[in-house]
């Protein structure tokens, strides 16, 4: 039972990271253009928040097609041309709604973990 | 080896999205192809270890494909369809297929209206016509069978008996037999004067008879050649 509980945490987490990474994605792309590893790149390097990279792709056509993001074909340097990202107005308007109600999602976890967390130093 | 890998993965892709839309399916092939060679660079090696470290990180390629399928319906082909599509086996020219249009097209020549009957059993076994295709051939075929009964059952009776008999007294049975094989109805012909008109037609009405059925024979033909086109064509848009 004991090693139930983790595997249900990660479980928990991922659907928390599914539910958030379009919102990742469109404060990378409001930066500035990128192209889809890029995206991957820099999501990854702020650490677990993507873990199948592939992904993304499928993710990226979901929000051209809701019109959040617009696409542009470029040069690169080496090989062919890439798609770049770019946020639009309504991606721009959900991504600001979005970054209001995780502020009060996430000050709302904290407060429930930290009771939570202090509750049961009072137990031991 | 590292080529290989990547030509792999790529391959499991290509199968595991057989139920998005052909656009789709190349736009997402050539994103994860493009991100794999974007990460080598990165890298800046190729070597197998590499390699399998970007391929890892890009995760299964089925679950790529599950992915294009929760981020909306619009990427899949249409709601239903994916459970419908049979898998890449399942499709193009089989034998019984190839049985059935061959016995279609070839069958009324062998043996009339049996051959493109038995040619229609193999299209109905086979399953990579849906049932519209199916009725539509087994319409044509039907429908060019039953007009060329009418066809000889009304010239006979004109050739035999002149303009001014009855068509619904005047049917007689043998013009039923006399349908299938037309070729072989100028044994029992003779043997039914009675509704003549005159005794002297007997003769042109045998040579009537030839011409008819040598007219009239190549519509139900013509019907099995043409369903047996449209399978064809059928086939080769799937």
């Amino acid at each position: 039972m004991r090693d139930m509980v983790p595997v249900q945490a990660r479980d928990g987490l991922s659907e928390l990271r599914r539910g958030v990474l379009e919102y990742c994605v469109l404060a990378v792309v409001s930066e500035r253009e990128s192209y889809g590893f890029d995206i991957v790149r820099y999501l990854g390097r702020s650490g677990g928040l993507v873990t199948s990279e592939g992904t993304i792709y499928p993710l990226l056509a979901r929000l051209r097609r809701d019109g959040l993001v617009t696409t542009s074909w470029r040069e690169s340097v080496s090989g062919p041309p890439r798609r770049y990202y770019r946020i639009t107005e309504g991606g721009r308007r959900s991504l600001e709604a979005f970054a209001a109600d995780w502020d009060a999602f996430r000050a709302a976890v904290d407060r429930v973990l930290a009771g939570r967390s202090g509750e049961g130093e009072a137990d031991g | 080896m590292a080529e290989e890998l990547i030509a792999d993965y790529l391959a499991r892709l290509d199968a595991a999205a057989m139920a998005l839309t052909p656009t789709r399916r190349e736009e997402l092939r050539a994103e994860v192809a493009e991100h794999i060679e974007s990460a080598l660079a990165d890298a800046g090696t190729r070597d197998e270890a590499t390699v399998r470290n970007v391929l890892d990180r890009l995760g299964r390629a089925e679950d790529i494909v599950e992915a294009e399928a929760e981020a909306g319906p619009t990427s899949l082909t249409r709601g239903t369809m994916p459970a419908a599509w049979p898998p890449t086996t399942q499709r193009g020219w089989g034998w019984v297929e190839v049985l059935g249009v061959l016995v279609l097209s070839l069958g009324s020549l062998v043996l009339l209206v049996i051959g493109p009957l038995v040619g229609l059993v193999f299209v109905w076994a086979s399953d990579r016509w849906n049932g519209r295709q199916k009725w539509i051939a087994t319409a044509i075929v039907l429908i060019a069978m039953v007009a060329q009964f009418v066809l000889i059952a009304a010239l006979f009776d004109v050739g035999m008996h002149g303009v001014q008999s009855s068509p619904t007294t005047m049917i007689p049975e043998p013009v039923f037999t006399a349908g299938p094989q037309p070729m072989f109805t100028a044994g029992p012909v003779p043997s039914m004067p009675e509704g003549s008109v005159s005794g002297s037609s007997g003769g042109t009405s045998l040579l009537t008879l030839w011409l008819i059925a040598l007219t009239v024979f190549p519509i139900s033909t013509t019907g099995s050649w043409l369903a047996a086109i449209y399978l064809a064509l059928s086939m080769r848009r799937q």
